[in-house]
């Protein structure tokens, strides 16, 4: 396992954060609530025109998508009725959100700022990187952490992987840089650098962070690489066509 | 045939190749021919490369389209971007963004510009010197650094997180439309144009002999009705150029509109071609591209017939001239004052929240209890900013720094060299048709937007193309981009030096029998040098300061003082790109100031 087709190195996982300084208590309970009105211009997003990995995350949750139209029906009591034009609740999803005043930022950093500084008294909820909770120890202002518990998934898990370029000069020479690199059993130099909140190594002998849950304990979708080759495109440039 | 026809005709053959061998042995023919080739490669050859990858499948549209067959001919980016379900957010929003933002800074900056023009040259204002000195500064500092300074200022908490200064001290947060978008937008880019109409009309105006006006007075005419009817059409060719400049340049920006625009989704062609671009749909952002450089050209053709059409008067003849300054009376402290205002908003502000940011230790912590010079002189600590060492002592931010020092050295010498051949050539040849194609080849750059001329760019050399090699990723290419587009300034230059030196000095040493090479070295280089020099300083000074041209082109290893700010900012880093930001500004005022005094050294 994660060796095939390509080594991967360490999963990440994109989810919801919230300010814990503002709120007590996650402040959502499934995907859907940030499409009703109470989260209209409170939802900060992380620009998939930009950052790749957020195309992986919106094509995971379109490949996913009797689950979501599920999960609409056990939060509203009712089948979900698709806007005209969309073909299933993933990319209704995408549209409602959209709809009611998604805001969105370059980068993952900006959305845990946005959310963790936030003077308001209603502070929004972002999606980002599950690891910016690392730079909590760097700014002290930051208050935010991530909503673990959520339907129908809490998050979306990325493989990171490694690859060696055909016809490169040294190739033992990298295989030892990626011998280094995914570290050993007391975590090692060459992996230190990942090893933070919310990044999840592959090893199962490698220990998680400190305060982190183990990949297992959370529920997520695993994006498919397939998938997101074939139809990630369609989900952006759906994603581009409604942007308003 | 008899033999003297065929004489004749062995006569006429030599005749015309000696002919011809005479033709090629004058210099600038040669020059001329060699001008030629350069521009046709770089100028005309990545306009049609770019068109030409536009109608075929690229490895990436796989991705896009089951039908993509890398390499064969499609229309699938002229209907992705004419009309497909993304056309109303890919072309028609941005394009109405684009051109509305192009034309309200145009009318704004060139409002400002001469107004102040005429304060300064044509009224008892005090100061006006001074005034007349500062007034250049807005231009100077890279025009982006005013979008920093204003979200330093203006950020408001719905979408930043953190607040600017403005809602740190006084409590109220400013809505959506003053922090992003067209608005902010439109400020300070008028903020940082209208340097060039100032000094298009102020030179125009002072031009003009007050008796013209005076003779209206005395004929009875109303004050507008002088200013509508003698003074405007004397000042419409300044004015109608510095619309077409300030118009031409907004088109092309990248930075500020990307900044700004963004966080409320107010997109512009530009940034749509970036955006395009680094998504990998490059094809698209060409398409693109060659919609600005449409637009671009045909209002700078409309502008042309404009300032063709409207008569032509000469101002400045044999006999006496003066000048009268209105007295402004009560007016002329508030106007003072006024002005005084714009400098600060201009310079002095943007530069102190500039230097500000650097310094706080949080984000947008303004408190003086949390002041630090982390950022310019800290070690390495991964407690800050992922790590990365304060500014003058971190290697990745030196070694850019060195980057754009000598991109600035390279390409400002190189274009100015090429600008004095171009003179030469133009110049000599005058009235030949190979002269003026070298003019108006040159010319070309001028009309494609920044950011489009660097997509032109990407298009050709990312790949081998004949004997072209892929120079995507090397110094070279960004150079080589760099040079191109300022050439329709140093060419300029070169044609007015050259135009001051009279051909009867060539020609002499000539029939003392010179060769050209010692003629060219000895005469003509010395004497058109110095005109060159402030030329060589003004392109300095450009690329030194230039995001929108190279950005699409720079590498890690190639990257600039400009690129890392933008990088930085990007990722969040305010106190990395503010400090860099102030780096830049440093050295740009360091050359400016080195221009003046060369300049003055030879009475320019």
């Amino acid at each position: 396992m994660y060796r095939e087709p390509l080594l991967v190195h360490h999963a990440s996982v994109d989810a919801l954060v919230y300010n814990n300084e503002k709120m007590n208590a996650f402040p959502i309970k499934s995907l859907w609530d940030l499409t009703t009105d109470a989260w209209k211009g409170r939802v900060i997003f992380s620009d998939p025109q930009k950052m790749s990995e957020f195309v992986e995350v919106l094509a995971t949750i379109v490949q996913h998508s009797d689950e979501m139209a599920a999960d609409y029906k056990r939060v509203f009591g009712k089948d979900i009725t698709l806007s005209s034009g969309v073909e299933n609740a993933g990319f209704e999803w995408i549209l409602r959100l959209l709809n009611n005043d998604l805001i969105i930022l370059g980068s993952t950093n900006s959305v845990s700022e946005a959310v963790g500084l936030s003077d308001q008294a209603n502070p929004p909820v972002g999606l980002t990187a599950y690891s910016r909770l690392r730079d909590k120890e760097k700014n002290p202002n930051l208050k935010f952490d991530v909503i673990t518990k959520l339907e129908p998934v809490m998050g979306v898990a990325t493989e990171v992987v490694v690859a060696m370029v055909k016809g490169g000069a040294h190739p033992n020479a990298a295989k030892l840089l990626i011998h280094w690199m995914m570290g050993d059993t007391k975590g090692g130099e060459g992996y230190k650098p990942y090893f933070v909140l919310g990044n999840f190594s592959v090893r199962t002998d490698v220990p998680p962070p400190k305060g982190s849950a183990s990949l297992s304990e959370l529920k997520l979708w695993k994006a498919d690489a397939d998938y997101v080759w074939n139809e990630g495109q369609k989900v952006l440039d759906f994603w581009v066509a409604h942007l308003k | 045939m008899t033999n003297t026809a065929v004489c004749m005709e062995q006569r006429e053959t030599t005749l015309r190749f000696s002919r011809i061998k005479n033709y090629v042995r004058q210099p600038h023919i040669v020059i001329s021919l060699v001008l030629l080739v350069i521009l046709l490669i770089i100028v005309i050859l990545p306009f049609a490369r770019m068109i030409e990858d536009s109608f075929v499948w690229q490895f990436a549209d796989t991705r896009l389209s089951r039908n993509a067959e890398p390499g064969g001919l499609t229309l699938f980016h002229w209907k992705r971007v004419f009309a497909s379900a993304l056309t109303q957010n890919i072309l028609y929003r941005p394009l109405i963004n684009s051109v509305s933002t192009s034309l309200s800074v145009s009318l704004v900056a060139m409002f400002i510009g001469s107004f102040l023009a005429w304060l300064v040259s044509r009224t008892d204002l005090p100061f006006k010197k001074i005034i007349a000195t500062m007034a250049v500064l807005p231009y100077v500092i890279p025009s982006y650094i005013h979008a920093l300074a204003w979200l330093n200022l203006f950020k408001n908490s719905r979408i930043g997180g953190a607040a600017g200064v403005f809602q740190y001290l006084t409590g109220i947060t400013p809505p959506d439309w003053l922090s992003y978008g067209y608005f902010p937008i439109v400020v300070t880019l008028s903020i940082h144009y209208f340097p060039f109409t100032f000094l298009l009309v102020s030179a125009a105006l002072t031009s003009i002999d007050s008796r013209l006006e005076e003779s209206g007075e005395i004929l009875g005419a109303t004050r507008f009705h002088i200013l509508r009817r003698i003074t405007f059409p004397l000042v419409l060719p300044a004015l109608l150029s510095s619309f077409i400049l300030t118009f031409s340049r907004v088109l092309g920006t990248f930075g500020t509109p990307y900044f700004l625009g963004t966080p409320v989704r107010y997109y512009t062609l530009s940034t749509q071609i970036y955006s395009n671009i680094i998504n990998r749909i490059p094809s698209v952002g060409y398409i693109l591209a060659f919609v600005l450089i449409i637009i671009s050209s045909a209002v700078i053709y409309i502008n042309q017939r404009m300032i063709g059409r409207s008569k032509s008067f000469v101002t400045i003849a044999g006999k006496g001239f003066r000048v009268t300054e209105t007295p402004l009376e009560k007016l002329r402290y508030p106007l003072l004052c006024l002005i005084g205002l714009l400098f600060v908003a201009s310079v002095i502000l943007p530069l102190v929240l500039l230097v500000w940011q650097t310094l706080t230790l949080y984000p947008n912590d303004y408190s003086i209890k949390h002041l630090t010079l982390l950022f310019w002189i800290g070690k390495a600590n991964t407690a800050f900013a992922e790590g990365e060492a304060g500014i003058l002592r971190n290697p990745a931010i030196i070694g850019a720094a060195w980057n754009s020092i000598k991109l600035a050295l390279v390409s400002s010498v190189i274009a100015g060299f090429i600008g004095i051949f171009i003179g030469y050539a133009v110049v000599k040849g005058r009235n030949t048709k190979l002269a003026s194609a070298v003019e108006q080849m040159s010319f070309l750059p001028y009309l494609v937007p920044s950011i489009a001329f660097g997509a032109l760019y990407l298009a050709l050399f990312s790949h081998r193309f004949g004997p072209l090699p892929a120079l995507y990723g090397t110094f070279t290419l960004v150079a080589l981009v760099c040079i191109a587009k300022n050439l329709p300034f140093t060419g300029r230059a070169g044609i007015t030096s050259m135009l001051q030196i009279g051909s009867e000095l060539e020609e002499a040493s000539e029939t003392l029998g010179a060769r050209w090479v010692t003629r060219f070295r000895r005469i003509i280089l010395p004497l058109s040098i110095q005109g060159a020099i402030s030329g060589f300083i003004l392109v300095f000074i450009t690329v030194m300061r230039e995001l929108s041209l190279i950005i699409l082109l720079v590498t890690p290893e190639t990257r600039t003082l400009t690129t890392m700010t933008f990088r930085y900012q990007e990722q969040g880093y305010t106190q990395f790109s503010s400090a860099i930001s102030v780096l830049i500004i440093i050295i740009v005022i360091f050359g400016e100031s080195l221009s003046r005094r060369f300049g003055k050294k030879n009475g320019i």
